[in-house]
């Protein structure tokens, strides 16, 4: 099959599903609606597959000319196709295939079902023009779609204000890094005179490191980055957006919209290349991420927004690995994290659902006999996203470590230490929620269920790939093939130098070390009876870790309270206080000039006379003199 | 006899026409008659050749006193806004539908005559007439509102007449003075008066017209009359009043471009600065707006105030922009006018809390009314996108700051424009007004889908309406 | 001379049939007289260009003014019979006095030598004077005529002055191919001349006299002193200026813009708090005089119609106003504000055709007003600085001010629930036409260019 209509396909599909539920959805049944829509992502995976088999080279399709003018600058309704683009591809279609079939069965009961549907479906489709965009104006139309369809899902159940907050909370912060990213586009087309891409990519030799413009530029599209992949200081959407259902967590925000920015780095690699300062800061960035995001991760008790802290930790690393400039690398970190996470996620949602929608670890416990393949798919993420040897979040973990220490030792030393927290959180959440006795009231023991088949399939698949998907990307000391990177080369501009086989060796002997230590004390921590453990903790440190570093708080002193007023203020007082009353003012003016005139017009004949002379004089001295 | 023409004498005798037919047929008729103009109208635009100039051009020497000749034609500039209003006017008409029994046949032949100047008003070929149809445009309105707005129309209405009609006399001023200085030549827009006039005199010229158009956008800091109108206002009225007449203001300025250069270029670096001013200050009260149509007026002349900085950035990617961003928040604002008054006519209530649940009442209008918004905040994919993408970039080539500043709106305008959607749609049902809040009328259902359909295709299919634009500053960039 | 003595005949008629009981010859053999002296003065002025061994001229500006004072005459006589309505038994002197005050005007508007622009003035204001008082039983009527009375002779004494040191500096009482004597005292005369004819105009500060004789004296005779004076005084300023545009220097001309600026000013600020619409009409016409004064800068033959213009455009909005307020006041007794609520929804007639007048007297484009304004101004942007127009324009702001107050009435739904009441065709129709005529002249200015230049 020719590879264009593959690719129309694979755009398409998903929107059509969303235009079929969307609109007639309301007569359909679930069944139907479910159907039709998982048929969207499920195409678009096919033909990703069969896209993949017949590849060699990069695939160009222009439809039309979207807006623009010849003599300033053009932009093109245009998608490609590279290694790059058909990874994401896998990912998205992939990982979103496996969340309708999920959905379908965690929302089957909620009303807005089909509604439901319809808006995965759409956010298939923005994520595939992201990807598949051809040039920035393209790949900003998907980053903004994407970001509406968050909003949607976050906002899904609209009647509690919290969640509709919680929306406008993520679409505005992600507005905000748009705002950098979009002048980046400016200014990146006043440079080069097109938006294009490759061209803009071709057109990057001739230009020297460092070149202050390039620098403003990259740091600009960083921001942009900042915002929808939950960096410092955008991050803090993230976690209230885990109001949205489980499921819209597992695909949105941890597996594909997030790791968008991260995306984008790599996809403009050979821009950022140019700008090692900005890489530096981008570095840096990650590094406090990762860190920040891991310390609250360690003290909450909610089991979304622990895998939410633990998604914007996580894609911390990934930052750290384009500060290194390591994009491949991050690449794979964003498939491996896309597989444990969405598997997590989805465990944790099957958890939710069996315990009709308790999410307090505190009020768990104990699951594993209740949900066996649950408490089993559930522990396979968490050894995988903790790094345990052969699972997938080992081998890209270990490059990014690798990269980072090859980098500067002080990324690498904060960078481990994240590490050794992520297993610690991780762990604690493992054991608080399916070891030691169930601490929930009584009644809601006896309902808790294991999740019915159509949801527990993707889980499985996603299991087995947190199992074996580490092995795309093996380090040369096991094989000399890195299949990822080898894979992307074509694409993608990496500046990694690698390690000493030798450190390799030690990295994993440590890091071993450390999992038992930590499995070990983490187990006896948290497999309790009790909900003793999880009382927020007397120290300041754990009370600012609870408070999550009081982020939300400080932004709302510092920038929206003070915004808030100031509007307030204009509509009180400077609106009809000042600038009214300035206009007013002439009618005033006249209105109380006439009454001061008016005692001369007082109907006494001689004033008049002596009026009339008076005027005859003062003209004839103004001419006289 | 030319189409233009022969566009406006139809709209005026409809209206006469209106005076006399039966009351219960008015509002058809002029429904009739509003959307015979429109089809037209498109019509026309067939075979419309934007680069060949002023097309359908009728003239007439009219006060050969001081060379003032009347004359109107269809040119690239003008294209879009005429556009505008005949898309416009019908939709006023049809949110007059639901109670036309309050409404006698004056209301409807003032709706025509109104159209009928507006049309004159983006059709003129020379400031006089311009001018003459910038006033004209003002009466129908002012007595539309007078004589059917509602509780306090009153003072609101008769602030906004006179701040107008203030601003248009400064014009008339300036407008005299073109003449006396430039005599014996019937000036049109192609006219090189500009050197005649000389800098001083550019000055003050371009300092009247200012004044005069930043009240009638309105642009900060003369915007205090809008809120009354628009929360006040007949409602049908207002739609055309926010949808089309705002658009008058920033047109004259594009009128004018080429007239006052000098000036331009000096008093670019205040002016931009203060429509940014405007654009942060409008965008800000509107979020801490609780009365829809507040909310609506405040947003509007932030987005004025966007579209004013975007052309006084004097690039042509910023006057495209602009233009083009004209033409879209016509729409848009004349639309959202109409949902607001689909909801308040049936919840009484002008507050945003008051149809709070409408999500659950009216899923369809909530969707329109959700795509409007969309677009209103300018996201790709919509027609509102394109425009300010534009305009951004405009600002952006003249100064980063200004881009940057500017910009802000974008991230104000998402908040400010989903609060107002959430707290109007989203949460749960209040009153009982809300939960039997009934179907749609046959007429919203119409014009709603076709906005949506507008939003849409301008949003994915700007190319020829682009290149239109670049048509129509093609002659100004190059003086 | 054919023509006056034509208006003196039908005058003298008027009177006589005011004795006799066919009182309704009164109005249509007075109109009569106007036509036939229209008609006189048309084809025999060719005969005799120059009456009274050319103490007075018919060439150019002055058949303009006299055409229009016989014109604005020919459509006051008809409202008169109203008078004969009430059974008053006045109607005839008062069609023979308003006769012979034109008379009065027309001398005015075509002297050339100053003894008769004196004699003209004496006989159009004493006439005046006993309209003013023409409602005897009222008292402020009265008081109008006495005020009106004893300022007119000191304003005729003022110009007497004048005219002494006119014929000192020139030598001469005419007008025209002067030898001028003493410059200084020259200039001092003209100035204190035009300072006489500014009080004919009420132009500011000599207006004081203004808002309390046109508010005292009956509406009907208001509407002819607030015409007829004003084309007479306007007309005999014309010829005066024209004629020694090339003598007398400059800054006549800013003496002239300030009083035209200081009458705007005094005129709008003083209306602004009105509540009596005649006394707001009176300040506006003010300030409309302030505006047709900056007409006659630079004083040329071909600015003739540019004034005329506007004096018509003055004179239809005037006419129609007062007329209306007339009409009002006869129905409920006064003239204040608050009597024209809801006009609209009582007579639209009378609220439409005020509402023209006014829009007229604004300047809203499409009424003759706005044409006026319009060449007026240009003329002024031509004279020098553009301060001028926009200074003028930012009044003119303020009169709409007050224009629209009293509009904004008409269209409030009146809650006192009077009746809808109507008034005869014929005066209906007379106020369509006038109406009519404004919008078509302002649509078409050049409608009477050819009758007017």
């Amino acid at each position: 099959m020719n590879s264009e209509f593959l690719i129309h396909l694979i755009l398409w599909a998903p929107l059509v599903g969303f235009a079929i539920n969307g609109i007639f959805g309301s007569s359909f049944s679930g069944k139907t609606a479910g159907f039709i829509a998982c048929l969207g992502p499920l195409t678009g995976f096919v033909s990703t597959v069969l896209l993949w088999s017949g590849f060699d080279q990069t695939i160009q399709i222009n439809y039309y000319r979207w807006f623009g003018t010849p003599d300033s600058f053009s932009v093109d309704f245009s998608v490609m196709v590279d290694q790059l683009t058909l990874l994401m591809l896998f990912i998205v279609t992939g990982v979103g295939t496996l969340i309708h079939l999920y959905s379908v069965g965690y929302m089957e009961h909620d009303k807005g079902f089909v509604r439901f549907m319809s808006y995965l479906n759409l956010f298939i489709f923005s994520m595939l023009l992201l990807v598949m965009g051809s040039n920035l104006v393209m790949l900003f139309a998907g980053w903004e779609g994407v970001g509406l369809c968050s909003f949607l899902l976050i906002g899904f159940w609209y009647k509690n204000p919290d969640y509709n907050k919680a929306a406008r909370k993520a679409f505005v912060m992600n507005r905000i890094g748009d705002l950098g990213f979009m002048l980046g586009i400016f200014l990146l087309g006043l440079e080069f005179r097109t938006l294009d891409i490759p061209t803009l990519l071709s057109s990057m030799e001739h230009i020297e490191s460092g070149d202050p413009k390039i620098i403003l530029i990259t740091i600009l599209l960083f921001i942009g980055v900042t915002g929808k992949s939950a960096q410092i200081p955008l991050f803090t959407w993230l976690p209230d957006a885990m109001a949205g259902p489980t499921p819209v967590s597992a695909l949105i925000h941890a597996a594909t919209m997030v790791t968008a920015g991260i995306y984008l780095v790599a996809r403009m690699s050979g821009l950022f290349n140019l700008a090692p300062f900005t890489l530096d800061v981008i570095a840096w960035v990650g590094l406090a991420t990762a860190f920040v995001a891991a310390t609250i991760a360690l003290r909450q008790n909610d089991i979304k927004k622990v895998l939410a802290y633990s998604t914007v930790s996580q894609l911390g690393f990934m930052a750290v690995a384009l500060g290194c400039a390591a994009y491949s690398t991050a690449i794979f970190h964003v498939m491996t994290h896309a597989f444990f996470k969405a598997l997590l996620f989805l465990g944790a949602g099957s958890v939710i659902h069996g315990l009709h929608g308790e999410q307090d670890i505190s009020k768990m416990g104990g699951l594993r006999n209740a949900m066996k393949s649950t408490h089993l798919v559930f522990l396979i993420g968490t050894l995988a996203i903790a790094g345990v040897p052969p699972l997938a979040g080992f081998f890209s973990k270990d490059e990014i470590l690798a990269a980072a220490f090859s980098h500067s030792i002080w990324y690498f030393v904060i960078l481990a230490l994240t590490a050794v927290l992520t297993a610690w959180y991780m762990f604690r959440l493992y054991f608080a929620t399916f070891h030691g006795s169930y601490r929930g009231s009584k009644e809601t023991e006896a309902g808790i269920h294991e999740s019915g088949l159509v949801m527990l399939a993707p889980l499985f698949v996603l299991a087995f790939l947190s199992v074996v998907g580490g092995f795309a990307g093996m380090p040369e000391t096991i094989s000399s093939k890195h299949l990822v990177s080898d894979f992307l080369k074509p694409v993608v501009a990496d500046h990694a130098h690698s390690v000493s086989h030798s450190f390799e060796y030690i990295l994993w002997g440590v890091t071993l070390v450390l999992l038992v230590l930590i499995v070990w004390l983490t187990n006896k921590m948290y497999s309790v009876n009790s909900a003793e453990v999880f009382r927020s903790g007397s120290g300041w440190v754990g009370r600012i870790l609870e408070g999550k570093y009081y982020l939300d708080e400080i932004y709302e002193t510092l920038i929206s309270g003070p915004l808030r007023s100031t509007g307030t203020w204009f509509k009180n007082v400077m609106d009809p206080g000042v600038i009214d009353q300035a206009v007013k003012l002439p009618g005033l003016v006249f209105r109380n000039a006439g009454v001061a005139l008016r005692p001369l017009q007082s109907g006494i004949i001689s004033w008049y006379m002596i009026s009339i002379v008076l005027g005859l004089l003062a003209m004839i001295y103004l001419f006289l003199f | 006899m030319s189409p233009i023409l022969l566009l406006i004498l139809f709209s005026i005798f409809s209206g006469l026409l209106i005076c006399v037919v039966d009351r219960k047929w008015a509002p058809h008729l002029s429904l009739a008659t509003s959307v015979i103009s429109l089809l037209y109208y498109l019509f026309l635009l067939i075979d419309f050749e934007p680069s060949g100039g002023a097309a359908h051009l009728f003239q007439a020497n009219w006060i050969p006193g001081i060379n003032a000749s009347f004359s109107v034609a269809l040119d690239a500039q003008n294209v879009l806004l005429l556009l505008l209003s005949f898309l416009v006017l019908p939709m006023g008409i049809l949110a007059s539908w639901s109670d036309t029994v309050q409404r006698n046949r004056e209301y409807y032949a003032l709706m025509s005559w109104g159209s009928a100047a507006l049309t004159g008003f983006f059709a003129s070929q020379n400031p006089f007439s311009f001018y003459l149809f910038f006033e004209l445009a003002l009466i129908p309105f002012y007595l539309i509102v007078l004589l059917y707005g509602g509780a306090y129309r009153r003072p609101a209405v008769f602030k906004f007449f006179l701040y107008t009609v203030f601003g248009s006399f400064l014009m008339l001023a300036a407008i005299i003075y073109l003449y006396a200085v430039v005599p014996d030549t019937d000036i049109n827009w192609a006219t090189a008066v500009a050197e005649k006039l000389g800098p001083d005199n550019q000055l003050w010229i371009f300092g009247a017209l200012f004044i005069a158009f930043a009240i009638k956008s309105p642009l900060f800091p003369f915007h205090t009359w809008q809120a009354d109108l628009y929360s006040e206002g007949d409602r049908p009225a207002v739609m055309v009043i926010a949808g089309v007449l705002s658009k008058m203001g920033v047109f004259g300025f594009i009128r004018f471009y080429d007239f006052v250069p000098s000036a331009l270029e000096s008093m670019r670096y205040v002016i931009i600065p203060l429509c940014i001013i405007g654009i942060l200050y409008g965008a800000l009260v509107a979020w801490r707006q609780t009365v829809m149509t507040r909310i609506l007026a405040y947003s509007s002349l932030s987005h004025m105030g966007m579209i004013a900085a975007a052309l006084f950035s004097g690039t042509m990617v910023g006057m495209q922009g602009s233009l083009y961003q004209m033409f879209t928040h016509g729409i848009l604002a004349a639309s959202l006018f109409f949902v607001v008054d689909a909801i308040i006519r049936r919840t009484e209530n002008t507050s945003v809390y008051g149809s709070a649940g409408l999500a659950q009442a009216n899923p369809r209008l909530s969707v329109y009314f959700f795509i409007i918004v969309l677009a209103s905040i300018g996201l790709p994919l919509t027609s509102g996108f394109i425009g300010e993408f534009y305009m951004l970039w405009g600002l952006t080539q003249t100064n980063i700051w200004y881009g940057a500043f500017a910009g802000v709106s974008i991230i104000l305008g998402a908040i400010y424009m989903l609060r107002f959607y959430q707290k109007s749609v989203f949460g749960e049902m209040q009153s009982d007004k809300v939960r039997n809040f009934g179907h749609l009328i046959l007429a919203e259902d119409y014009v709603l889908v076709v906005v949506v359909i507008l939003v849409l295709s301008f949003g994915f299919f700007p190319g020829t309406w682009m290149d239109l634009t670049h048509q129509a500053f093609a002659q100004l960039i190059q003086k | 001379m054919l023509s006056m003595i034509v208006l003196t005949v039908a005058g003298v008629l008027a009177l006589f049939l005011g004795f006799t009981k066919t009182k309704s010859l009164i109005l249509p053999v007075a109109m009569l007289g106007v036509l036939a002296s229209a008609a006189a003065y048309y084809f025999y002025q060719s005969l005799w260009g120059e009456w009274l061994l050319g103490m007075m001229g018919t060439f150019g500006s002055p058949s303009v003014f006299v055409g229009l004072l016989l014109a604005c005459t020919f459509v006051i006589l008809p409202f008169l019979n109203v008078y004969k309505l009430r059974g008053g038994g006045e109607l005839g002197d008062f069609t023979g006095i308003i006769l012979f005050s034109v008379i009065g005007g027309m001398m005015m508007v075509s002297h050339q030598d100053l003894m008769i622009l004196f004699l003209g003035i004496e006989i159009l204001s004493i006439a005046m004077y006993i309209l003013a008082g023409a409602d005897r039983r009222v008292i402020q009527s009265n008081e109008a005529a006495i005020k009106y009375f004893i300022m007119g002779a000191f304003a005729s004494a003022i110009f007497l002055f004048g005219v002494g040191l006119y014929y000192v500096s020139t030598g001469s009482f005419k007008i025209f191919d002067v030898k001028i004597i003493a410059p200084e005292l020259y200039s001092i005369s003209i100035l204190v001349l035009f300072a006489g004819l500014a009080f004919k105009l009420a132009l500011a500060p000599f207006h004081f006299w203004a808002p309390d004789v046109y508010q005292g004296a009956p509406t009907i005779f208001t509407a002819v002193m607030a015409t007829l004076v004003k084309i007479a005084g306007f007309g005999a300023l014309f010829q005066l200026f024209r004629y020694h545009a090339g003598f007398v220097s400059e800054w006549i001309y800013w003496m002239m813009i300030l009083l035209a600026l200081l009458s705007m000013l005094i005129g709008n600020i003083m209306a602004f708090s009105q509540t009596s619409v005649k006394r707001l009409l009176s300040y506006s016409g003010i300030v409309q005089a302030g505006f047709i004064l900056i007409g006659f800068l630079h004083t040329r033959i071909e600015n003739t119609w540019m004034v005329a213009y506007y004096l018509v455009a003055y004179v239809l909005a005037s006419l129609a106003s007062f007329f209306v307020i007339y009409f009002v006041e006869n129905k409920k007794g006064s003239d204040d504000i608050g009597e024209f609520k809801g006009l609209y929804y009582q007579n639209p007639v009378l609220a439409v055709v005020f509402t023209i007048a006014l829009v007229s007297f604004g300047g809203v484009p499409l009424t003759a007003g706005f044409m006026a304004k319009l060449f007026v101004l240009n003329h002024a942007a031509g004279f020098g600085s553009p301060a001028l127009v926009l200074v003028s324009l930012v009044l003119a702001v303020a009169s709409m001010y007050y224009y629209f107050k009293l509009i904004n009435q008409f269209y409030t739904s009146d809650e006192s629930g009077v009746k809808s009441w109507d008034i005869s065709w014929g005066y209906k129709g007379m106020l369509i036409v006038l109406s009519v005529l404004t919008l078509f002249l302002g649509l078409y200015p050049y409608g009477i260019y050819p009758w007017i230049s």
